[in-house]
C-alpha cells in the first residue's frame, strides 16, 4: 500500500491498519536519524510494511543517503546525491522476459500495491571495503519470479538499470567510467532464496534515486555492486547472465561476489571493513554474516576460484 | 616564500582539522565556514561519511601535490631563471610528512600495527608494494636532508624520480576506473620529471 501527499484527505487510519499505523510512528521516534528524514525528503512517500525487528545498530539515514555508488549520477561517492534531484522514478515499468512462461511488463505502483512489503534490516558491504546497515523495505524477489513463471531453461536471472542519459549524467560519459546500462545477474537458486528482495523503500519511505529508486535489487550476502539499481528488465536466461563490474575486470570483480573475507581483491584486503559512520574496522563475515542461511548454495564449489 | 610554503602545505591540515571537529565546534566557528563553502568547491561543515578514507585520501593527495611542488624548483630555475633551492627541502620535508601520515595510517588503523599483516599486503598485492616503495625511499631522503648528510647522500637523492613513478603507478591503481581527472594529476607530475630529464 502507497501513498503520496494524501495525508490532508484521507486520515492514514483508513488507510493503514491501526497497528501498522503505531509501528510508523515508533520508527519516526528512534532517534535523530529519523528527524532528518523528515526534513531531508519532504517529497518521498511513507510505505506500509510489517517491520522487522533486529540487534544491528542501523547507519543513520542522511549517511546511507549521501554516500553512494552509483556511476550512471557520479563516479564519486557524494555525487549521486546532488545530481539526483529531478530524477523522475514515474512512471516507471519493469518488463519480465527471457525465459518465462508469461512475459510481462509491471507498473511500479501496482507491484507496491499488489505484493505485501516488508522490513529487511540487511548488512551492506561494498567490494570497496566500507559496510553499512540498511532498514529496506521490499519484497522477495522469488514472489516475482512465480507469478511470471519459471521454466526449466530458467537457470539464471538477468537485471537492468534504466539507460537514460538526459536523467543520468553520468551515462553521457564515455571515457573513465563503466559500460551503460548496467547489468548484473543471478543463478536461479541464487535469485530465489528468501533473503533476497527487491527493495522499493528504506527507512520506511520510498527509495530515494541516489539509492535506486523506485525498485532495485538486494542480495545482502554479496558485494554492494551485485544490488543494481533502478531496474527496468529482469530477463530469465539459460545460461550465464552479464554483470558489468565482472566484464570491466573479470579478475577484480566476480560473477558470484560473494562477501568472503578469506579472498582478497587483488589490490586489497577483505578481511575487515570500515562501518561508516565508525572510525575503527571490523572483522568482515563470510556470507556478510549470513552463512546459516546461504553457504549450502554453494556446497562443493571452490570459492577462490568463484569469487 | 617561505611563509608561503608554510601557509600551503599546513592548508590540508587545517582542512582535517575543521572536518573532523565538525560535531564540537563552536557555533560562530561553524557559520565562518558555511560562508566560505560558496567559494570554494569543498565541504567544510560536514563531518565526513568515511573519515578513514577521507584521511587516506586527503594525505596521499596533499603528499602527491608537495612533491609535484618539489619538483618543480629544478625546472623554475633552468627555464625561468628564478632560483628557489633553498626551499625545496621545506617543500619535500612536508611531502614527507603527509606521506607518513598517509602510511600510518595503513600501518596503524588500517592493519593495527600488525607487523605480519603489513608484510603480507606488501608481498601480495603490487598497489600496496608500489606505495610502500615509494615512502621507504621517501623516508630516506627525509633522514638525509640535514645539512651535513645531503652532501654525503646527494646522489642517492636522485631516487626521487623513482619514488614518483612509483606514486604515479600506485595513484592510478587505487581507483575503480581511470578518469581524466587522474590522467592530468599523474601527467603532472610525469611532465615535472621529463622537464627536468631534457635539462640533463
Amino acid at each position: 500500500m502507497l501513498r503520496r501527499h494524501n495525508y490532508d484527505l484521507i486520515p492514514s487510519s483508513e488507510i493503514t491498519s491501526e497497528s501498522v499505523y503505531h509501528e510508523r510512528r515508533a520508527l519516526m521516534k528512534l532517534g535523530a536519524s529519523a528527524a532528518v528524514l523528515a526534513m531531508a525528503s519532504p517529497l518521498s512517500a511513507a510505505l506500509a510494511f510489517q517491520k522487522q525487528k533486529s540487534s544491528l545498530d542501523l547507519t543513520p539515514f542522511d549517511l546511507v543517503t549521501s554516500y553512494n555508488n552509483f556511476y550512471e549520477f557520479s563516479v564519486d561517492k557524494e555525487g549521486p546525491a546532488k545530481l539526483s534531484k529531478h530524477f523522475k522514478s514515474r512512471p516507471w515499468t519493469v518488463a519480465i522476459g527471457g525465459e518465462v512462461q508469461k512475459p510481462q511488463t509491471l507498473d511500479i505502483d501496482a507491484i507496491i500495491k499488489k505484493i505485501p512489503l516488508e522490513e529487511r534490516i540487511y548488512r551492506l558491504r561494498c567490494v570497496e571495503g566500507w559496510a553499512m546497515v540498511i532498514p529496506w523495505v521490499g519484497f522477495p524477489l522469488s514472489s516475482l519470479l512465480k507469478a511470471a513463471g519459471l521454466t526449466s531453461k530458467s537457470k539464471y536471472v538477468e537485471f537492468e538499470t534504466l539507460f537514460d542519459p538526459a536523467q543520468f549524467p553520468g551515462q553521457k560519459q564515455s571515457f573513465g567510467t563503466i559500460a551503460f546500462p548496467y547489468h548484473e545477474g543471478l543463478r536461479i537458486d541464487e535469485a530465489m532464496h528468501p533473503l533476497t528482495i527487491l527493495a522499493v523503500g528504506l527507512y520506511g519511505k520510498e527509495l530515494m534515486p541516489q539509492n535506486g529508486a523506485p525498485i532495485r535489487l538486494v542480495v545482502p550476502w554479496k558485494y554492494g555492486f551485485k544490488s543494481i539499481k533502478s531496474i527496468v528488465k529482469i530477463t530469465l536466461k539459460e545460461h550465464q547472465t552479464r554483470s558489468t563490474w565482472n566484464e570491466v575486470a573479470p579478475n577484480e570483480y566476480g560473477f558470484y561476489a560473494n562477501v568472503n573475507p578469506a579472498v582478497d581483491h587483488p589490490r586489497w584486503s577483505q578481511a575487515r571493513e570500515r562501518v561508516i559512520g565508525k572510525f575503527f574496522k571490523q572483522d568482515t563475515l563470510a556470507f556478510n554474516g549470513y552463512a546459516t542461511e546461504v553457504a549450502h548454495l554453494y556446497k562443493g564449489m571452490n570459492l577462490r576460484k568463484f569469487y | 616564500m617561505r611563509f608561503v610554503i608554510w601557509f600551503g602545505a599546513l592548508l590540508p591540515a587545517w582542512y582535517a582539522f575543521v572536518r573532523l571537529s565538525v560535531e564540537i565546534q563552536p557555533e560562530w566557528m561553524r557559520e565562518s565556514f558555511i560562508f566560505l563553502e560558496q567559494f570554494i568547491p569543498f565541504t567544510l561543515t560536514k563531518f565526513p561519511t568515511d573519515p578513514l578514507k577521507f584521511l587516506t585520501d586527503l594525505s596521499g593527495d596533499s603528499a602527491f601535490w608537495l612533491l609535484a611542488l618539489t619538483l618543480t624548483f629544478t625546472p623554475v630555475r633552468v627555464f625561468l631563471k628564478l632560483n628557489l633551492i633553498r626551499y625545496r627541502r621545506l617543500a619535500g620535508l612536508f611531502s614527507f610528512f603527509y606521506a607518513l601520515i598517509h602510511a600510518m595510517l595503513f600501518i596503524g588503523i588500517d592493519q593495527e600495527f600488525h607487523v605480519g599483516g603489513v608484510i603480507h599486503e606488501v608481498l601480495t598485492k603490487p598497489f600496496i608494494a608500489f606505495g610502500m616503495g615509494a615512502f621507504v625511499i621517501m623516508l630516506t631522503m627525509a633522514l638525509t636532508s640535514t645539512k651535513k648528510l645531503f652532501g654525503l647522500f646527494r646522489t642517492w637523492h636522485r631516487m626521487v624520480y623513482i619514488a614518483a613513478v612509483l606514486i604515479v603507478v600506485h595513484y592510478l591503481m587505487s581507483h575503480k576506473t581511470i578518469t581524466w581527472d587522474h590522467i592530468s594529476m599523474a601527467g603532472v607530475l610525469i611532465s615535472l620529471l621529463v622537464l627536468r630529464l631534457i635539462k640533463r
